[in-house]
């Protein structure tokens, strides 16, 4: 039986947002019984409403606020208003992730020690170390269904034709660590939820349920237990505080597009790492002039979205990389610390398959994307196979998350404006990158290689980094906001680097270990 | 496992070959106001579109029919600003090859001017109806592209080929 609050039930804890973050965090703080009011800016959907369409899942689910791509990266031309593809509904971002499921790696909770200072780069170490999220990293996968972990005991998922080209690729160049995982989408039936029937539209929504998603597990969950209120179309304004610097309640838009006010006794922003710090900028007073939570100046910044790009490989024979699930395939090789290729941090190439409508707008992206070299390659669509490049991207003050000074929203709301530009170390993983993936193909008889330059970014994070030391950050090693007691930080904003690992099950995590947290400081009497 | 093969593999692009002439029956056409073309014809108007709209995304085996149906869409909605692009191409064509564009003989030399106008908005707007009249043309997906779209309401792709590949 779902529950309902009162807008002035102050004993409520209120979560921004319903993804891998505030999803979790509202189910597991539940299991502890927690009361929560969730407020999600998105609708709620369906399984129903699932298609295997991608541009109409686009249209349905995607976050379309207005936002402006600004910086050096080729967004500002190419991709204007969409510097990053993310979601708007219940469950977040879960809808239409891939579902890849790794963990981060021991050096890269500490890449400042382990590399020093890097100029022009804002490298700090995390205040936790993979031991302390070690044992909540278990309880992610155990809840997430993971293939390949002792949790879980659900097998990899077999390879399927894109994978088994860039897997005979990588083996003939002396690649090792070629897995079909791990992922966090059922390979038997788990949980409740059916395994895998390779229907290759992952990241439009799995229509059966096998990829984990809040949508379907930890937020209905949480609503059943009787302590959870999901509030869908609800859009979170501003975080209210008192005189004594605590927040007392988040004012937000209703589905009617009325300002409601629900009172709370803490808050914890998960709305991904544009709306997050956006909510804090827009959260400024007299108290806390700079936005709240922000005595740091970090808020928004060192914003993060991994060294990524695309590589398409046409191949001599048949393909048809669209059969079957959109990633399950990683090649983990240069995921480690090796600066002798000039490079700090790691990649993985994880296989990509976009079907033919997203390809032929991704493929050259923006207005010159037209001309035989595109619809050439268009015509041999069945024979390629391509890569995602996921790498490590160094956290740079000027990358960063900011208000427009004029322009608002249909909400009234400052229009965030997304700055990102590469660090030269980023550029030269990349160029890295791009060469290893066609070596990969070419040693399997590529005959064309096209390279893609990065996609609107899927991995948002770091714009409200988590640090030992106030000055250095936004919250502390639990997610909480070093200025302001009852206030925490829930999402991927939290990560103080990006490491080369895909960030939906740190994020889940960091929640599971947040809500031990939050209700242990409840129990005693701290919050 | 037998092999999930495309019967029409081998044979698709040859049933989509276009006719030859780029000709338009007139009930395809939408009755323009002729203000608009001063001094051209609609028939040149059309055709220039058509040209340009085959030249952006070339696919020589595909019939005139799945180019002309986005660029109607624009024509509909955004006449004069199209009339105003063709004036610009013909333009540009004289004062490089001394004839319209549409009569300029190679693809690389149309493309060049093509090129220098991709920023335009009328350019844009072709291009983009094309990019979706195209490539999310369902009809279109599997005979031309060999792209099999929906699967999930046939079971996926677990028993039809997800893993088929063999010539490694």
């Amino acid at each position: 039986m779902a529950a309902t609050f009162d807008y002035n039930d102050d004993s409520v804890i209120v979560i921004v947002g319903s993804g891998a973050g505030g999803g979790t965090l509202a189910y597991e703080l539940a299991r502890k019984g927690v009361k929560t009011v969730v407020l999600e800016a998105g609708k709620r959907f369906t399984m129903a409403d699932i298609e295997n369409d991608e541009w109409a899942m686009f249209k349905k689910i995607s976050w379309l606020d207005k936002r402006i791509s600004a910086g050096p990266w080729h967004h500002s031309e190419n991709h204007p208003n969409l510097p990053a593809w993310i979601v708007k509904g219940v469950g977040g971002s879960t809808i239409h992730w891939a579902g890849v499921a790794l963990r981060m790696q021991e050096h890269e909770f500490r890449m400042r020690s382990v590399n020093g200072d890097i100029d022009g780069a804002n490298l700090l170490d995390w205040p936790i170390r993979y031991d302390e999220l070690a044992p909540y990293y278990d309880r992610a996968e155990k809840k997430m269904g993971v293939t390949g972990s002792k949790e879980t005991g659900l097998p990899y998922h077999q390879w399927h034709n894109s994978f088994k080209v860039l897997a005979e690729g990588a083996k003939r160049i002396g690649y090792k660590e070629i897995k079909a995982g791990p992922m966090a989408i059922n390979t038997k039936p788990y949980d409740g939820r059916p395994a895998c029937q390779q229907i290759g539209f992952c990241m439009q929504g799995c229509r059966i349920g096998a990829k984990w998603s809040t949508m379907y597990t930890d937020i209905p969950r949480a609503e059943q237990s009787g302590l959870c209120e999901l509030r869908p179309e609800a859009m979170a304004l501003k975080i209210e505080h008192n005189a004594k610097g605590l927040v007392t309640g988040v004012v937000y838009a209703d589905k009617d597009g009325n300002v409601q006010r629900q009172k709370a006794r803490a808050v914890c922003v998960a709305g991904n790492s544009i709306e997050s710090p956006r909510l804090l900028l827009n959260s400024a007073s007299s108290l806390f002039p700079d936005g709240l939570a922000n005595s740091s100046g970090q808020v928004g910044r060192n914003y993060m979205t991994h060294t990524t790009a695309g590589v398409y490989a046409i191949m001599p024979k048949p393909v048809n990389m669209y059969r079957g699930t959109t990633v399950a395939g990683i090649v983990s090789d240069e995921s480690h610390h090796n600066p002798e290729r000039g490079f700090i941090g790691g990649y993985k190439l994880e296989i990509l398959s976009l079907g033919v409508p997203f390809l032929s707008a991704f493929l050259v992206p923006g207005p010159s994307g037209w001309g035989r070299s595109v619809t050439s390659a268009m015509e041999q669509y069945d024979h390629m196979s391509g890569v995602w490049i996921c790498g490590e991207d160094l956290p740079v003050e000027s990358n960063r998350i900011t208000l427009h000074d004029s322009e608002t929203d249909q909400y009234g709301l400052p229009v965030p404006i997304v700055h990102k530009g590469d660090h030269p170390n980023d550029t030269r993983m990349r160029q890295h990158a791009y060469e290893q993936t066609a070596k990969c193909y070419e040693a399997v008889g590529a005959t064309r290689i096209v390279n893609l330059p990065p996609y609107p970014a899927s991995h948002n994070m770091g714009t409200n980094r988590m640090s030992e030391k106030p000055r250095d950050g936004v919250v502390n090693k639990w997610g909480r906001a070093h200025d302001v007691r009852n206030l925490f930080v829930s999402d991927g904003s939290q990560f103080t680097t990006s490491s080369a690992e895909n960030p939906t099950p740190t994020i889940v995590a960091l929640a599971i270990r947040q809500a031990d947290h939050i209700a242990d400081l409840m129990k005693r009497g701290e919050l | 496992m037998k092999t999930h093969t495309n019967a029409l593999a081998m044979s698709r692009r040859a049933f989509l070959r276009r006719s030859g002439n780029l000709a338009l029956g007139a009930s395809a056409l939408a009755v323009l106001p002729t203000s608009v073309f001063a001094g051209e014809s609609q028939a040149h108007f059309n055709a220039t579109l058509l040209r340009m709209a085959r030249d952006i995304y070339p696919h020589d085996a595909l019939e005139d029919r799945y180019y002309w149906e986005p660029v109607k869409g624009v024509i509909d909605g955004q006449v004069e600003l199209l009339a105003d692009g063709v004036k610009r191409l013909d333009a540009k064509a004289r004062e490089g090859h001394g004839r319209v564009y549409r009569h300029i003989a190679t693809e690389p030399d149309r493309v060049r001017i093509l090129r220098a106008e991709e920023n335009e908005a009328y350019f844009q707007a072709v291009r983009t109806a094309l990019l979706f009249g195209i490539y999310n043309n369902k009809s279109l997906w599997e005979p031309f592209f060999g792209y099999e779209g929906s699967s999930w309401e046939k079971g996926g792709y677990i028993n039809r080929g997800f893993n088929d590949l063999d010539w490694l």
